[in-house]
């Protein structure tokens, strides 16, 4: 016996910060002219590495937080951008006062860990590096951008890898639906960190080139980073969040089955929850990293279900912002439902003969009423959300 | 809704076996503590030995302990309720993790750091996110179905109960996996003692697992919150307080399982529960578990389910106050 609850989720208001912009509105105008946000790494030396780029958050940001809290300028860029973000949620929600707060994030705060480590290494900074490193802790940029605001609800992190944020909406969603929380604020963050970066250097899944997702000569992906928030309450607001489907795939720890099963399964139990067919779907947004491995079973799991859906993968702006990937890019598919327009694959050249999708390489209006949004990961994680126009 | 435990597992600093543990803990046999090579403290560690049994299985064989260590206690929580593979493939899985593999993410980043980043291991670096563990968990066991990895302490572990409720609330199927793990590294241990987090309770690392079947009415976990955020110790108080002042009049537990650790923060705990409850009677569980986040307190619920159907109590709460920033509690019944 499931929940005879069924609510409606809708999303009261959004706030977003990426390597595209610091809010919604600049995001949307980035999206639209299909700008890249990828340019050379400039927070850590990548001497030794393959990549040399990844999608930055502008340096605007450390100002626009403190705008909204001075005691900001001391915190790390992760809780900068989860601030910004949460601030332009909550501003569109006035009163807004969630139940819980649901966030999905890998790294949470990776570079005070390495500063940690390098500190009880050298001998050096080890009493300051020792505080600092209590920031570790992936809820604390939370707690801080919540304590600005005067919320103290719960904070549940999930760290699913690259699908955590898709996996923080879609439990924001099952929630709400069912009765069990009234408001939920939703998200995910990640900053870009030296380890991580080494370690898809080191896998050789980062592109030395330019990231071309579903492009015949793609090479890899680009790291990026950002946060999201969404405030999410039962109603029949523009845009609600009508599906959400999330499987694992055992195959391989890092390598998705090339058969798509993991990603098809995902995305069919979206539209199931949705009660949608595939053809009811107007757009994917795609995962869509650009290795090679992850691109075709993502596109042969397209392919099997709506195999003539336009898709665009918007990484090819952002890079890959791992654990805040999926709520970043279901803040693109909010834009694209609210402007009915369709965000563009940049960098697309040349068609893969083995995945003949429908890619939209440059922006252009388009009539939208259900978006589906792909999330997938290490561990084999895969999760699906769609967003659907009143 | 209460939650019927149907099958639990432990890798504890005491043991593994049920019994053993069990015993330990009756007879007042704490663990033995130990320093292992480039520790600055000692900690509570766990003897590989216990889990030898799982460590060659395929997708273990390049792991971390902490995969181990989830895989044997959850392992263990299904032995008792075989699963069909049908059952096995649409069984969801929660797992909690404090640090996750910690090992592993010191020693990719002392590779990066000392030799530079393009010498960064592709075999240790997957190993270092957060969801391993639950994909080697899954894999292991032949889950298919959701796999949700929660971050953070005890007190997320407690949350993670109720999120179990939440999300068998909305499923046909009644019932799933929770697990949670811990492993010990020297760059968590000097964390802990420099933040003088433990005091008295010694760091350790192991795992917990519990077969959750949603229930109307059965003994098991009979009051799940989701718990509050905070900012200070005070401010944790009176979280707690409001926690403890939401568990309805006839859940009122008689005994909490408790670290019994000397930090501020843990008498904070014990101080609010002894004023919400008065009289309960407090048993200890930090000589044998030790600290290890998620892991040793989901050991508490399972030492309380353990006394509650021995008939040892009726009602008994396990609560926790940590440094992830959360306050949360619940009663077993």
């Amino acid at each position: 016996m499931s929940s005879s609850v069924s609510l409606p989720v809708s999303i009261a208001s959004a706030g977003c910060v990426s390597p595209l912009g610091l809010d919604m509105p600049e995001t949307a105008e980035s999206l639209r002219k299909g700008t890249s946000g990828i340019g050379p790494v400039r927070l850590f030396s990548v001497e030794g590495c393959q990549c040399r780029t990844a999608g930055q958050v502008d340096d605007r940001l450390s100002g626009r937080a403190a705008e909204i809290a001075p005691r900001s300028r001391r915190w790390s860029r992760a809780a900068q951008m989860v601030l910004v973000a949460m601030a332009e949620a909550l501003q569109g929600s006035r009163g807004f006062r969630p139940d819980v707060v649901v966030i999905g994030t890998t790294s949470g705060g990776m570079s005070l860990g390495e500063e940690f480590f390098r500190a009880l290494a050298s001998r050096q900074g080890v009493a300051h590096a020792t505080r600092r490193v209590r920031n570790y802790v992936p809820h604390q940029p939370i707690i801080q951008a919540l304590q600005v605001f005067g919320i103290d609800a719960p904070v549940r992190i999930i760290s699913n890898a690259c699908a955590s944020g898709s996996n923080a909406l879609g439990v924001a969603r099952q929630l709400i639906r069912d009765g069990a929380a009234r408001r939920v604020l939703a998200g995910g963050y990640d900053a870009i960190a030296e380890l991580v970066f080494a370690g898809f250097d080191c896998l050789k899944a980062s592109t030395p080139e330019i990231c071309r997702p579903f492009d015949a000569l793609r090479s890899g992906l680009a790291l990026g980073e950002g946060a999201a928030m969404f405030c999410l309450q039962p109603g029949d607001a523009e845009v609600q969040i009508t599906g959400y489907g999330s499987a694992i795939d055992t195959h391989h720890l890092t390598q998705p089955h090339p058969s798509g099963r993991g990603p098809e399964q995902a995305m069919q139990a979206a539209l199931h929850d949705a009660r949608l067919s595939a053809g009811d779907v107007d757009y994917v947004n795609a995962h869509g990293t650009g290795t090679p491995l992850n691109d075709s079973s993502e596109g042969r799991a397209i392919l099997n279900l709506c195999p003539t859906v336009p898709v665009s993968s918007t990484k090819s702006m952002t890079g890959h912002a791992l654990g805040a990937a999926g709520v970043i890019e279901a803040a693109f598919s909010l834009l694209a439902l609210k402007d009915q327009f369709l965000p563009p694959n940049i960098n697309f050249r040349q068609g893969d003969a083995d995945l003949p999708l429908n890619i939209v390489d440059t922006s252009r209006p388009a009539k939208l009423r259900n978006v589906l949004s792909n999330s997938f990961g290490f561990g084999g994680s895969n999760a699906s959300l769609i967003l659907s126009l009143k | 809704m209460s939650l019927k435990i149907l099958g639990c597992g432990w890798v504890t600093p005491v043991g593994r076996l049920h019994a053993e543990v069990v015993s330990r803990l009756e007879n007042n046999l704490p663990a033995s503590p130990s320093r292992p090579e480039g520790y600055e403290n000692d900690v509570l560690a766990i003897d590989p030995s216990s889990v030898q049994d799982v460590a060659g299985l395929p997708r273990l064989r390049r792991s971390s302990v902490i995969s181990h260590f989830a895989v044997a206690a959850a392992r263990d929580a299904l032995a008792g309720s075989p699963q069909s593979a049908e059952g096995l493939a649409a069984l969801p899985l929660l797992f909690v993790a404090g640090d996750g593999s910690v090992a592993y993410t010191r020693r990719f980043y002392q590779d990066v750091v000392e030799r530079g980043p393009g010498a960064g291991s592709p075999i240790l670096f997957p190993e270092t996110v957060y969801n391993a563990p639950a994909s080697h968990v899954a894999a292991a066991l032949g889950l298919r179905d959701e796999a949700l990895t929660f971050v953070g302490d005890g007190a997320a572990a407690l949350a993670a109960l109720d999120s179990a409720s939440a999300l068998l609330r909305s499923r046909k199927e009644k019932r799933c996996l929770l697990v949670a793990a811990q492993e010990l590294d020297r760059i968590n241990a000097s964390a802990y003692l420099r933040w003088h987090l433990t005091c008295n309770l010694l760091p350790s690392e192991g795992a917990a697992a519990l077969l959750l079947e949603a229930t109307d009415h059965s003994p098991g976990i009979a009051f799940t919150h989701a718990g509050y955020s905070f900012g200070s110790n005070r401010d944790a108080a009176e979280k707690l307080l409001r926690v403890l002042g939401e568990i309805p009049p006839d859940l009122a537990p008689d005994a909490c399982v408790s670290t019994m650790a000397d930090s501020r923060i843990a008498k904070m705990e014990r101080d609010a529960i002894s004023r919400t409850f008065p009289g309960i009677s407090f048993i200890s569980s930090g000589p044998f578990f030790g600290e290890s986040l998620a892991a040793s307190t989901m050991q508490q619920v399972i030492f309380a389910n353990h006394l509650i159907s021995t008939g040892c109590h009726r009602r008994v709460l396990v609560a926790a106050a940590g440094y992830h920033g959360q306050v949360c509690a619940t009663v077993l019944a």
